[in-house]
């Protein structure tokens, strides 16, 4: 064999295998395996992570200057962003795609508990009819339980909207295992989808909704770029 | 350990006696209870996965449950992301094939087994 046909020893530790999951929230420093509700959606096809930075050649106009000179080179900024095919078509998973929408059509009834349950989602309703607004309850109290609604009937109806809010921005994580047992992960932060909702249906076939999401930088952390990485062995991370 | 080794160990840890399909000997069924497990053996280099095979074995009148029991668990160990078993100098990539199981008649009505697909992927520099 040549003496350059070789790759090297520490390959096979950090090789990223399988394609991931695309959550909502992740702790990397512990690890731990994504509970069921914090997985966003199925997908297919895998999941592309890209993070690409944009130069300017300030010499570029400048007489005999040749091109790309290291001391004129600009980072002007960075596009971060996470694609995948879905195969869910849940409410959220809808609004996620179409970035500015708003998910609505849940009914709401007085709770008959006489006690709190644990796990449940309790809401408190403020707004007049018919735009009441109902809010869950963070921690609910048993003294304040006669004034709780429970959803009798979940979202159905997501509806596009015309202008952006803040509140469709969100923090989305991909993380996929290493060969060695640890993981790798990325955070993409304010990240709304800028490619829009496209369904593909199939003759005997699962629809596939594309989703292009892009991370964006804050008025209030203008120097933070909006993607992590994070890679660990299981020792790290057990 | 070697891959192959690693291959061995990886089929021995189901409760069953794992040979080598080449070296099955006449009294497998006799000497292991009604039970046992042969497999295929195969190299193959880094970045080129290769289909190996196994079959499990079982002396049973008529009866499937208890072979379909253990044909789970196996599916279960290897799971969604298959296992990654780990030998000096590298280590396997096992995952399911397509179809993972299927059930095999034998010429004597009281044997039953299961045959079994798996993918698998060799770190190694070697």
């Amino acid at each position: 064999m040549g003496k350059f046909t070789v790759i090297p020893q520490d390959t096979f530790t950090a090789l990223q295998l399988d394609a991931g999951v695309l959550l909502k929230t992740f702790n990397p420093a512990t690890a731990a395996a994504p509970s069921d509700e914090d997985i966003i959606c199925a997908t297919t096809g895998g999941i592309e992570v890209s993070c690409v930075p944009t130069y300017s050649d300030f010499g570029e106009d400048v007489d005999n200057c040749p091109n790309n000179m290291m001391e004129l080179k600009h980072l002007d900024g960075w596009d971060c962003t996470m694609s995948t095919t879905s195969l869910g078509t849940s409410p959220e998973l809808i609004k996620l795609a179409l970035g500015a929408a708003d998910i609505s059509g849940a009914t709401y009834a007085l709770t008959s508990d006489v006690s709190i349950k644990a796990g449940k989602t309790y809401y408190t309703r403020s707004g007049t009819s018919p735009n009441y607004v109902y809010t869950p309850v963070a921690s609910p109290v048993l003294a304040d339980i006669a004034t709780y609604y429970e959803e009798t009937s979940p979202d159905y109806k997501i509806t596009p909207r015309r202008d952006l809010s803040q509140s469709d921005f969100s923090t989305i994580w991909w993380v996929g295992d290493r060969a060695d047992g640890g993981m790798v992960a990325v955070k993409l932060m304010n990240a709304l989808s800028t490619g829009g909702f496209t369904l593909q249906t199939s003759k005997n076939g699962k629809g596939q909704i594309s989703i292009e999401i892009m991370g964006h930088v804050s008025l209030n952390a203008q120097s933070v770029v909006p993607m992590e990485f994070y890679s660990a062995d299981p020792v790290t991370n057990p | 350990m070697d891959s192959l080794q690693a291959l061995h160990s990886f089929w021995s840890g189901f409760g069953l006696k794992a040979y080598d399909e080449n070296t099955v000997p006449d009294n497998a069924m006799s000497a292991n209870n009604g039970k046992y497990l042969t497999y295929t053996a195969g190299l193959a280099n880094f970045d080129e996965p290769v289909v190996l095979s196994a079959s499990l074995w079982y002396k049973a009148e008529k009866d499937w449950s208890a072979i379909t029991a253990k044909m789970y668990e196996i599916n279960n160990y290897i799971g969604l992301g298959g296992k990654v078993v780990p030998f000096d100098g590298g280590a396997l990539w096992i995952k399911r094939g397509v179809p993972f199981a299927q059930r095999m008649a034998d010429e004597d009505d009281t044997i039953r087994r299961i045959y079994i697909n798996i993918e698998v992927e060799y770190f190694t520099n070697t």
